[in-house]
């Protein structure tokens, strides 16, 4: 299984304390079990994207020590879009801190139905924020808001964690998180990362030389409690001999605890600080310690006890749940918040030699759990992640075809390719109107059984709708209902062409359907000023799965894919609204089936030509990396088109006129490239000069009324199409009160002279972020671009002219 | 239930937890929704004009455009400040955010950005023209011959 892991907090510090250290001997392990495919990762913020890193440089600095960490980051780049569907994202890092909010990236990983594992190593930023920094705590409250909802399986390395998290998701009122624990190791790799390569710091040999202490190992921080030792030091341990030595970083909101360690009297007497102590000198410390101390008020695991107990040495702990599992009947405990009741633990200790020497002994008998072992839990919970539902695929075998047609010369054009290119389709179910049923009989004589559902036998006396998206989901709906589709068939348009051998292998691979998307609905911006039956549909259908929970790709990707109508019937079932209300019915099924069944689906990137059909309909949002399917269009083989001259029906030996007609669109897919690239370069250049991007909006001024934010230049590709993003303030329809605007472009020289015709846009108040199809002269020249927003019904416009350069 | 309800829900659980201690979240639930929306490496700033009130849209710039909270002594800084009208406070925070090091570091994109630092860095004249010519005019502008049309902008100080 292939697992990514972002380990941009380790990649960042220079330091391993309690998370790092457990992150480092975890990823070490699981690099050299080497059970699943790691790819480990850090995020860029430049690019918004992962950085890959290299597995081999990590591996030689963080488990030999080597001091190569600089070659660790390489500069290939992983956008988040590109991890793969049912792989695994596993964040075992401190994750919260992350510029990378996990509100933003666990969605993304949604959407493409990757399994997300989360390590949460405690919910004290919520059970306990007043110990916590207020940035932790706000980080954490989004950490752990992405958890509850996204994650596929958490893993803790206390019960006590797993018990927190189900009384939040309870209280909140989400589902409870499948859970595994798994605890921590205890034998700290021997090698040393950033230390003095396996000698303890002499000073700290020094003062631990004949001296009797408690030791305290952890960040300087308020949940932690070190003011509880000094208490008790102050109220008679230090005159019963016993010293404190405080190992670690100085945390947040701690000033006055350092300052009452380092300015008290019994500082560098009873007293001690190391700062930052590195493996080795920790090490000495666990070893040497009369007893380990752990006042901590909450904890996830208390990883210093099991490290204590590793090396024999006695602890004293809290007397809070979570310890007590972890050390179990090996520590001896105290109340937190009762110093005496510290020195009364530690005293028995100190002055029974025998009960001391008998906790030692005790000890010989704790059977730490490795590393080894964590890492090999870890990856068992890995390997298992896929959740095995009571639903399984119902065949892997697929032999029928559902067609909604309602133009017989369409589909009897397409069906010689279906019957050449899809040779595991035996019968064709054409759900179309009674009329042309006769003429399709008579004109079909290949080797596909034709059935026929009729509109009035999928209707029933029901009224068929108006609207074309409404309709086509209307009829689905009702036609999955009949006992002529099989459980498991492939749903086609009548112009949905195959281009080369189709198998079934490319609809079910791996025990899962293949869903090809073409897009993110979010980022879905249709025809700008003049949406279209299909764009409203795509509004609705974002609307009703984002109520629902669900992904929101889009997979009207405009070829056939495979359906299995129990799970279709079992979406309307649940939401029997939806039948009328004109939503994709691509879209709505796949993103239903991966929300309630992903183990069963795979998103993968379309394979359809022609969607666009030209570069200037839309933006594209993923490239197709191999074409299996034409949407056809017949205007594309007329005059002036760029598939002029190939055939437009079947021809028994088409191969080599297929590579040209998939040549002559990568070519025109290629010429949008092009153009989106100049426009992404000119805002990368931009962004650095002025520290900000370049933004065309409409804005509302409080003296002007409407005016237009604009750039000082913009650069744009000669004689192409770019979609400029613009902005509308709503403030304009609400303080300006406009409901009538019309905004125009227009493109003239330096002397004032128009160079082409204004191209006019009503301005869609649905939707006020767009983008501007710009359509640009075809000469390279300076010129200038100009904008004007009129707002018709207030009779007033703004204007701006930008220096353009056309390249 | 909507991610939304979700993030609000823990909201409302942590305040409630600090008030037990007597200690108070330095970020509104507005502010901290809005997080949890955010893009990691772009700020819209036309949208986070809209907040009307200084202290909380200071509290927003830094939660939306240095993604952290304000500390305590940003916001004494500011203090003395929150008084002004809101587009000119507005404007002063957030050139002055864009002008530190800390945003530099971060990589953040405004987009938007209706207080532009370029014309402080260039003096040149606001970009785009905030000129506002009833229709009628403008018509009767289009229809000029380029000479004309030249010279009317002249006159007008348009370019």
């Amino acid at each position: 299984m292939k697992v990514y892991i972002d380990l941009t907090n380790l990649m960042t510090v220079n330091f391993l304390t309690g998370i790092q250290r457990v992150v480092k001997e975890i990823v070490v392990r699981m690099l050299e079990n080497k059970t699943h495919e790691l790819v480990l990762l850090a995020y860029y913020p430049t690019r918004n994207a992962y950085q890959k890193l290299d597995n081999a440089a990590f591996y030689a600095c963080y488990a030999n020590g080597e001091d190569c960490k600089e070659r660790i980051r390489t500069p290939e780049h992983l956008d988040f879009t590109e991890i793969p569907p049912r792989s695994v994202f596993f964040d075992i890092d401190s994750v919260w801190n992350s510029r990378l909010k996990r509100s933003y990236l666990y969605p993304l990983l949604k959407q493409r139905n990757v399994h997300i594992i989360t390590h949460v190593y405690d919910i004290i930023p919520i059970t306990h924020p007043q110990y916590c920094h207020e940035n932790t705590t706000v980080n954490f409250m989004n950490y752990i808001g992405a958890v509850l909802q996204y994650t596929d399986l958490v893993i803790t390395s206390a019960q006590a964690t797993v018990e927190a998290l189900d009384k939040l998701a309870d209280s909140v009122g989400t589902e409870r998180k499948r859970c595994k624990v798994v605890p921590l190791g205890s034998n700290f790799s021997d090698k040393a990362v950033f230390s003095q390569k396996g000698k303890p710091d002499p000073e700290v040999v020094k003062i631990t030389e004949n001296r009797k202490y408690l030791l305290m190992l952890g960040t300087l921080e308020p949940r932690k409690n070190h003011s509880l030792v000094i208490d008790a030091l102050e109220s008679g341990l230090a005159e019963q001999g016993i010293s404190a030595i405080f190992a670690g970083r100085i945390g947040w909101n701690v000033e006055a605890l350092e300052s009452r360690i380092r300015d008290h009297p019994l500082y560098g007497r009873s007293l001690f600080f190391v700062e930052n102590p590195d493996d080795s000198t920790v090490d000495h410390l666990y070893k040497n310690a009369f007893a380990v101390a752990f006042p901590t008020f909450n904890e996830g695991f208390g990883l210093p006890i099991i490290e204590a107990f590793h090396r024999g040495t006695p602890v004293v702990a809290s007397d809070i749940g979570v310890l007590h599992e972890v050390a179990g009947a090996f520590a001896d405990y105290f109340d937190p918040t009762d110093k005496d009741d510290l020195i009364r633990c530690v005293s028995n200790l100190l002055h029974n030699e025998a009960a001391y020497a008998a906790r030692k002994q005790k000890l010989t008998e704790f059977v730490p759990f490795t590393w080894d072992q964590s890492a090999a839990a870890m990856e068992e919970a890995i390997s298992t992640v896929a959740k095995k539902s009571a639903y399984t695929l119902k065949t892997t075998h697929i032999r029928q075809m559902v067609c909604l047609t309602a133009r017989n010369e369409d589909i009897l054009a397409t069906l010689p390719y279906i019957e050449h290119f899809m040779p595991f389709i035996e019968e064709i179910v054409l759900c179309t109107p009674e009329k042309n049923v006769d003429e399709l009989k008579a004109a079909y004589n290949g080797r596909l059984t034709l059935q026929f559902l009729t509109d009035p036998q999928i209707l029933n006396g029901k009224a068929l709708p108006d609207d074309h998206a409404t309709r086509n989901f209307f009829l689905r709906c009702l036609a999955m209902r009949s006992p002529v589709f099989d459980d498991v068939f492939i749903m086609t348009d009548d112009d949905y062409r195959p281009l080369r051998t189709v198998t079934e292998s490319d609809f079910i691979r791996d025990g899962a359907y293949l869903a090809y998307y073409c897009y993110d609905l979010n980022a879905w911006m249709g025809t700008y000023g003049r949406p279209t039956s299909f764009d409203i549909s795509m509004r609705k259908t974002l609307a009703f799965l984002k109520e629902n929970n669900c992904p929101t790709l889009m997979y009207a990707s405009h070829q056939p894919q495979v359906i299995d109508k129990h799970i279709f019937n079992a979406m309307t079932e649940q939401h029997p609204e939806i039948c009328t209300q004109g939503l994709c019915d691509w879209s709505t099924y796949f993103n239903y089936g991966i929300k309630h069944f992903p183990e069963l689906f795979a998103p993968v990137p379309y394979v359809s030509m022609c969607w666009p059909s030209v570069r200037s309909d839309w933006n594209v949002y993923v490239q197709p990396e191999n074409y299996l399917f034409e949407n056809h269009y017949s205007h594309l083989y007329g005059e002036q088109n760029y598939f002029h001259g190939l055939h437009e029906t079947f021809q028994a030996d088409m191969a080599e006129e297929d590579q040209v007609r998939i040549q002559r669109f990568a070519g025109e897919l290629q010429k949008q490239m092009e153009d989106r690239a100049v426009y992404r370069s000119y805002c990368e250049s931009y962004w650095l000069q002025f520290r900000e991007m370049p933004s065309f909006a409409a804005v509302y001024h409080k003296e002007n009324g409407a005016s237009l934010l604009t750039p000082l230049y913009v650069q744009l590709r000669c004689g192409g199409w770019t979609r400029i993003p613009f902005t509308f303030d709503r403030d304009i329809l609400e303080k300006a009160g406009s409901r009538k605007m019309l905004l125009s472009y227009w493109f003239s020289d330096e002397a004032g002279n128009n160079i082409t015709e204004p191209a006019k846009y009503p301005v869609d108040l649905e939707q006020l972020s767009f983008l501007l199809p710009v359509a640009t002269p075809a000469f390279r020249e300076r010129c200038v671009f100009d904008l004007r927003l009129v707002l018709e019904d207030k009779d007033t416009a703004a204007s701006a002219s930008i220096n353009c350069n056309l390249i | 239930m909507k991610d939304d309800q979700v993030y609000a829900a823990i909201f409302d659980q942590v305040v409630h937890t600090l008030e037990g201690s007597g200690q108070t979240l330095p970020c509104a639930k507005e502010t901290f929704l809005h997080a949890t929306e955010d893009d990691p490496n772009s700020v819209d700033i036309l949208e986070l004009s809209r907040q009307k009130d200084n202290a909380k849209f200071l509290e927003e710039a830094y939660s939306r455009i240095l993604k952290r909270t304000i500390d305590e002594s940003a916001l004494q800084a500011w203090n003395s400040s929150l008084v002004l009208p809101p587009e000119e406070f507005q404007a002063l925070v957030v050139h002055t955010i864009v002008s530190s090091e800390e945003f530099s570091a971060a990589h953040v994109r405004l987009y938007n950005n209706i207080y532009p630092l370029q014309r402080a860095f260039t003096g040149a004249p606001p970009a785009g023209s905030p000129v506002t010519m009833p229709e009628k005019l403008m018509r009767i502008y289009r229809k000029m011959p380029a000479p004309m049309k030249k010279a009317a902008r002249k006159m007008m100080g348009v370019k």
